[in-house]
């Protein structure tokens, strides 16, 4: 039977790091035709995006590029990474491919490497938003100049297309900067042929691991490396999802769960140049360990748009944190706080754009407005204070402030005269870096899903 | 008792991110015949759900049932971005705690649930 052979080795490149055996034992038994994955999301926040860090282990990201580069390029299965780096902006991918060059240059291998930039060119985007209006995503504010002039970095994510075009220049390893998950696993059975409906939602699994498979056995927490490479077999009218472990299993309802995942809709998702509808898909067990997926439908979207991620610096950080155990503190907590956070900003009124957040464990620290609960008082309180300030000196100046000042505040009834709180470390306030917000979360339209990414191709 | 809290019933009740500007609610009913109760009479909705949670109905832009897991899913607008300099729960990994306060009628639900104590 024709069909498309794909591995996803982990669910994200560098969490936790690929199972070893089970990886190799994989590419012998199923020889997959492509290994494809993702290498990070924006879930982590704006930081990652805007300071150019991942946000997994070096250790872990290396673990897995070794087994990748060692196991795959010699047996001439192409590697497909998307976002690649964590985040997929140029500093992200640069540093993936600097740890590629090292392992490459070790091991002794030779390899095509294609590598596709996320980022956008900030007078383009300018240009457009001057003339445009580019509509927000999940939100309802247009995109302006302004707001491209204050992004520090700004990716837009890309879909199959130039992944497909890096496999047409026989890449032996993808690099691909912000990417949709699922584009990254779809690439390949796309460019074979296979309908696009079911490449995206085969990836859109895919996309996670073994978190859309069933344990049927304690397993993976004894395990340090426990990322399970899946299989996906894609064919004309389905395709077939298998853990390559036995202790997990894709069961019917483990994949057809994995539509609730972190997405706001179960039947409907928004992928790069359309619309993946679930609302006729089907789930059915094949055997054991296998799932059999029919029905998804994909519908492209005119014009073509691409998704838009951008952050800007918003100053720079410093926390503290201070625990109270007073029970009389405790009852006057609330307005302790508002009161010395109105102090601040008169000590440092001439500061501009300063911020200062309490997060109240013990009190609303998890919930923050949602929270109900307010009785009964808890015997111990956690206060981590959050300033953001235009330098990181000011930051760290007004986190000082505050610590003193609560730390001798008047409250009534006061007894603990030698001071108020217990302050876990020295230095008691912590300087963090550069702080960043998510601005930018719009839809660009495009001329097609290639206009705005282009394949290098690099010899290693 | 005539009540019965929801997430006795659940195998699953989580929150997450879906995207920076929403959160999305995972309820995932452990038996057919509760999950069918639930659907039937209306035992749990957009308005309930934004009651729970204090907000204004729009800000659940997404309500969903899922029959294939016995699901019911709801999506809420974040009240700020993830990640930005105030919010609680950058991933909304612990967002669901204001649904546990939901609770079903015993009469609406099949007989015998809740009779010997679900598990918890």
């Amino acid at each position: 039977m024709k069909e498309a052979v794909v591995l996803t080795p982990t669910g994200c490149i560098g969490n936790r790091g690929i199972h070893r055996e089970t990886f190799l034992r994989a590419l012998d038994e199923v020889k997959p035709q492509v290994l494809a994955m993702d290498g990070g999301s924006l879930d982590p926040g704006a930081y990652y995006l805007g300071a150019g860090w991942a946000h997994s282990p070096v250790l872990n990201v290396k673990w897995d590029l070794e087994l990748l580069l060692t196991h795959a390029v010699p047996r001439r299965i192409p590697i497909i990474v998307g976002s690649s780096g964590g985040s997929g902006a140029r500093p992200h991918v640069d540093t993936t491919i600097g740890f590629i060059r090292e392992i490459a240059q070790a091991r002794k291998i030779r390899l095509k490497a294609a590598v596709i930039y996320a980022d956008l060119d900030p007078r383009y985007l300018r240009a457009r938003a001057a003339k445009e209006k580019i509509p927000g995503v999940d939100h309802d504010r247009v995109l302006t100049p302004e707001m491209v002039d204050q992004g520090s970095t700004i990716v837009a994510m890309m879909g199959h297309e130039p992944i497909c075009r890096a496999l047409d220049m026989g890449a032996d390893f993808v690099v691909a900067g912000r990417a949709s998950d699922a584009s990254a696993i779809a690439a390949f059975p796309i460019r074979e042929g296979y309908d696009t409906g079911l490449s995206l939602h085969m990836g859109d699994i895919l996309e996670c691991g073994e978190s859309a498979a069933k344990e049927r056995e304690p397993f993976l927490r004894d395990v340090d490396h426990n990322r399970i490479p899946i299989l996906g077999r894609i064919r004309k009218d389905h395709f077939l999802l298998k853990p390559m472990h036995p202790a997990l299993a894709c069961t019917p309802e483990s994949c057809a769960a994995h539509s609730l995942y972190e997405r706001a809709s179960i039947y409907s998702s928004i992928f790069p140049g359309g619309v993946l509808d679930k609302r006729e898909s089907r789930y059915s067990a094949e055997d054991e360990w296998t799932t059999r997926v029919t029905g998804t439908r994909f519908t492209p979207a005119s014009p073509y748009t691409v998704l838009l991620e951008g952050v800007r610096k918003v100053g720079y950080r410093s926390i503290l944190v201070f625990g109270v155990r007073t029970p009389r503190m405790i009852a006057q907590i609330d307005s302790i706080l508002e009161k010395a956070r109105e102090r601040e900003f008169t000590t440092f009124s001439g500061v501009q754009g300063l911020q200062i957040h309490f997060h109240v464990y013990g009190r609303d620290g998890v919930l923050g407005p949602y929270e109900f609960e307010r009785a009964p008082r808890p015997h111990e309180v956690g206060v981590v204070v959050d300033v953001v300030a235009p330098t990181q000196e000011i930051a760290h100046d007004v986190g000082q402030d505050i610590r003193s000042r609560i730390s001798f505040w008047r409250y009534e009834g006061r007894q603990t005269t030698a001071g108020n709180v217990a302050v876990p470390f020295s230095p008691s306030v912590i300087d963090v870096g550069a702080a960043y917000e998510l601005h930018i979360f719009h839809a660009l339209p495009v001329k097609d899903g290639n206009e705005l990414f282009k394949v290098e191709i690099l010899e290693i | 008792m005539s009540s019965i809290p929801m997430n006795e019933l659940c195998s699953i009740v989580r929150t997450k991110n879906a995207g920076p500007f929403l959160f999305t609610l995972d309820i995932v009913f452990r038996e057919r015949a509760v999950y069918e109760a639930v659907k039937a009479h209306r035992l749990l909705t957009r308005e309930q759900l934004a009651a729970a949670y204090g907000v204004p109905v729009e800000e659940v832009v997404v309500f969903e049932t899922f029959d294939n897991v016995m699901a019911v899913k709801a999506s809420f607008r974040r009240k700020i971005t993830a990640a930005s300099p105030g919010d609680p729960d950058v991933y909304a990994m612990n967002q669901e705690v204001p649904a546990l306060t939901i609770r079903f009628p015993l009469a609406r639900l099949p007989a015998g649930v809740g009779a010997q104590g679900a598990p918890k």
